[in-house]
């Protein structure tokens, strides 16, 4: 989508080019300075909030706290252009992705996260020395430049710190992002640096521990209130030093909580250091600055009194192994779901069977197949006889009569395709193909068959969402089977039904059991790359 | 919504099954037995084809074997489906056959407006009325109407079947996006409407498709199977997880602690 041309009339030095963001607080359009060839990112309110109350001067402050900031790890503003109803703010542009992507991709350890968060607190630390509380704090305000250095971004409903300075609207409501939400700030409460350092240890516990310190899955007001009368669930998976940073990072109480960002950061760089090792911070690829109190954390002697942990406890060797055997189910579900249309679809039909007694439908001989309207009346020669109907041994209807026979009413909506019929007399037996001459799919075997495989498919999606937010288990293991058979069963009576087919019973179960295979595979795939648990 | 839904599908399963009622008890032991014959062919056991444009010939043959006289007022061609009437057409032609007599009546039938009135294969019926309008007796057969698609029959039918893939698309994504109410029966009844609906494809759509003659002795009880397999599929689906909390800046209502 290309910029508008108000947008393009207002930055005239600018070449304005497509939109690459978009979010609540503005559109985000790239550009590059004409004169200079910078890589610029253009946000703009979007019109709609323009007439909402509060919104242009959410954003003028915006402009003016970034404008206030000069720190590596903040993004820096180069202008700000007001003309007539628009309002346009020209970033620094950083190409390399948000903090979300790169925890949603599974990319971080955690010796990353901790480089990221101590990047994060610096930049903090900056704001709230300028006077500045960014209070939305989360992964998708944290952006990467290409190089991989982290800048604080999205200052919309910065406040600057005022003796009983609050977040509450004229509504009666609080601003912020539920999930990362400081207790002060979600009960209305003043604010202080802690309120960041709060959001910026749920960053951490996150990315560290792969899940939030709250119950996700109440909806955002039961968030709200979990931080505000809620315990954060103790960090695990983490070395202990790490844990009880994190932790006090997350005290209800801003007493006993770092009281700024700055202590944050020593204690996590000290922290650490205890669980990675010397050179860590180097060894994670993201680039920080520190300010001087933090350094001498990161480079100081390790504690002896700490315990000594080891790599193994943290997530750094799992994340190895763990994409490993995401490897290995992934294949087997690929191979297995393959496995399962080609055995749908080399299904031998019997065809025509030999005459073993002269009983027949009328146009057709002894044993060869027959093409009948399930309607009408089937006429047969050798009579009386009894005929019936059956796919993969499964007896549908059955009919008796001299010249002709005819099926109850019921059966040409049961029957679709290609069935075994049989022909049975004081004469003897004859097996033969039964033709219906109706469209397959207006039948229970067609459409039956059909809705199962949607069904299954349906079921299964949800199963893997189930999984994919972290909630899965072994049922989720165990119910994935026979999802997986009654896909496979739908899908090889489906196609048989369509092919013209007669259903081969062990090439049913092959199928069924294929496709378990191949469920029970997605679901443990889904699982390991997910992160969730399902031992 | 799903609420009312659901009292409408039942609402409309309950019009069915006392709609059904008449028809069932029209085969009785009437000492009056009826042939009818469309252009010539006898209509009983046959599937008649019917082409709007073209006039046709409708002959009945009334035989009395009672012993008192029967006094037919008029006849009436009509097409009914789910207990709905689609077509009728009504003569008056009032004639006597007196006892363990026969008498037959011949007469033409401009059946021009059944273009836009039915198309498909459709349950029809030849029936005689004595002068109080009562039913005296009655033939069935299966006509093949060569109507309109945008007939009153064929919208119906096309609808029914968009309706219905539109039903179960939306209970399919729904299950598959975690959107089904949280209450077990509440999800069933969220399938039941789709599960009707696929009982009204199986006897009205595939009927206006010509793909399968209606048999009325068995469309409530498939409408009734499909409705209860729509029901336990519900029934059967996964309890949903409740909605994430999302990672946006939002405004939320205030909550504070109140204390004292």
């Amino acid at each position: 989508m290309t910029a508008p041309a108000n947008v393009v009339h207002a930055l005239p030095q600018y070449e304005v080019g497509p939109v690459i963001g978009a979010g609540g607080m503005g559109v985000v359009y790239a550009g590059v300075h004409r004169s200079l060839g910078r890589h610029v990112a253009i946000k703009q309110l979007p019109a709609e909030l323009l007439d909402k109350p509060g919104m242009g001067s959410r954003f003028d402050r915006e402009a003016k706290v970034l404008a206030s900031l000069d720190h590596p790890h903040i993004v820096p503003v180069y202008d700000y252009v007001q003309t007539g109803r628009d309002s346009l703010l020209v970033m620094e542009k950083l190409d390399g992705g948000t903090v979300f992507d790169r925890f949603n991709h599974g990319d971080l350890k955690a010796d990353a996260a901790c480089a990221i968060t101590l990047a994060t607190l610096a930049g903090l630390h900056a704001a709230h020395r300028a006077g500045v509380l960014h209070l939305d704090v989360k992964p998708k305000n944290l952006l990467f430049t290409r190089p991989g250095v982290v800048k604080v971004a999205d200052f919309g409903i910065a406040q600057v710190i005022s003796e009983g300075a609050t977040l509450v609207t004229h509504g009666g409501e609080v601003l912020g992002t539920p999930a990362y939400i400081s207790p002060e700030q979600a009960s209305g409460n003043p604010l202080t640096p802690a309120a960041d350092v709060y959001s910026a240890g749920t960053v951490l516990y996150e990315l560290l521990s792969g899940t939030l310190p709250f119950a996700t899955d109440r909806g955002a007001l039961s968030m709200m209130r979990q931080h505000i009368f809620g315990d954060p669930r103790p960090i695990t998976g983490v070395p202990d030093p790490l844990a009880q940073v994190v932790m006090r990072s997350l005290a209800r109480e801003t007493g006993q909580r770092y009281r700024d960002a700055e202590a944050f950061a020593a204690d996590l760089a000290a922290a650490a250091d205890v669980a990675f090792g010397h050179g860590w911070l180097q060894r994670s690829g993201i680039p920080v600055h520190l300010t001087p109190r933090v350094t001498g954390s990161v480079s100081g002697p390790r504690p002896t009194s700490a315990p000594e942990p080891t790599l193994t406890a943290t997530r750094i060797e799992d994340e190895a192994p763990r994409r490993k055997s995401a490897l290995l189910p992934g294949l087997v579900a690929a191979i297995s779901l393959i496995a399962m249309v080609t055995l749908a679809f080399v299904a031998p039909t019997p065809g025509p069977r030999t005459a073993v007694a002269q009983l027949a439908v009328v146009g057709s001989g002894p044993g060869q197949p027959s093409s009948v309207d399930l309607s009408a009346p089937v006429p047969i020669l050798g009579g009386p006889a009894t005929m019936s109907l059956s796919f993969a041994g499964i007896p549908v209807a059955s009919a008796v009569g001299q010249d002709s026979v005819q099926f109850p009413a019921i059966t040409r909506w049961l029957v679709g395709g290609t069935v075994t019929g049989t022909l049975r007399s004081p004469a003897g037996t004859q097996e033969f193909p039964v033709l219906t001459q109706q469209f397959p799919l207006a039948s229970a075997m067609g459409a039956g068959s059909l809705l199962a495989c949607l069904f299954s498919l349906a079921y299964l999606e949800s199963t893997l969402r189930t999984v994919r937010r972290g909630r899965g288990g072994v049922g989720t293991l165990i119910g994935a089977a026979p999802l997986g058979a009654l896909f496979g069963l739908g899908g090889w009576l489906l196609v048989a039904v369509l092919t013209g087919h007669e259903p081969s019973l062990p090439y049913g179960v092959a199928c069924a059991i294929v496709a378990a295979v191949a469920a029970v595979a997605t679901v443990r795939a889904t699982s390991v790359r997910t992160g969730a648990s399902t031992a | 919504m799903g609420r009312l839904t659901s009292v409408a599908v039942a609402l409309a399963a309950g019009v069915f099954l006392v709609g059904t009622a008449p028809a069932a008890a029209q085969g009785s032991d009437d000492p009056l037995t009826l042939t009818a014959t469309l252009d010539g062919q006898d209509i009983a056991g046959h599937t008649m084809v019917i082409t709007p444009r073209r006039p046709v010939q409708l002959s009945v043959t009334v035989t009395n074997n009672g012993a008192a006289p029967a006094h037919v007022r008029g006849i009436r061609l009509s097409g009914t489906a789910l207990a709905l009437t689609f077509f009728a057409y009504d003569t008056t032609l009032p004639f006597d056959v007196g006892p363990h007599t026969r008498v037959t009546r011949t007469f033409g039938l401009d059946l021009a407006d059944l273009d836009g009135q039915a198309i498909g294969l459709l349950p029809a019926s030849v029936q005689l009325f004595d002068v109080d309008r009562d039913e005296l007796v009655a033939v069935d057969t299966v006509t093949d109407v060569r109507g309109s698609i945008l007939s009153v029959y064929g919208v119906f039918g096309i609808a029914v079947l968009l309706l219905t893939i539109a039903a179960w698309a939306t209970c399919l994504l729904a299950l598959a996006r975690h959107r089904l109410p949280a209450n077990r029966w509440r999800r069933a009844l969220r399938f039941m409407p789709a599960g009707f609906g696929a009982g009204l494809v199986a006897v009205v759509t595939l009927s206006v498709l010509r793909m399968i003659p209606p048999e009325p002795t068995v469309e409530i009880p498939i409408i009734a199977g499909t409705t209860a397999i729509g029901l336990l599929l519900g029934y059967l689906t996964p309890h949903p997880l409740p909605p994430a909390v999302e990672p946006e800046t939002t405004r939320m209502p205030l909550t504070r602690e109140v204390t004292g």
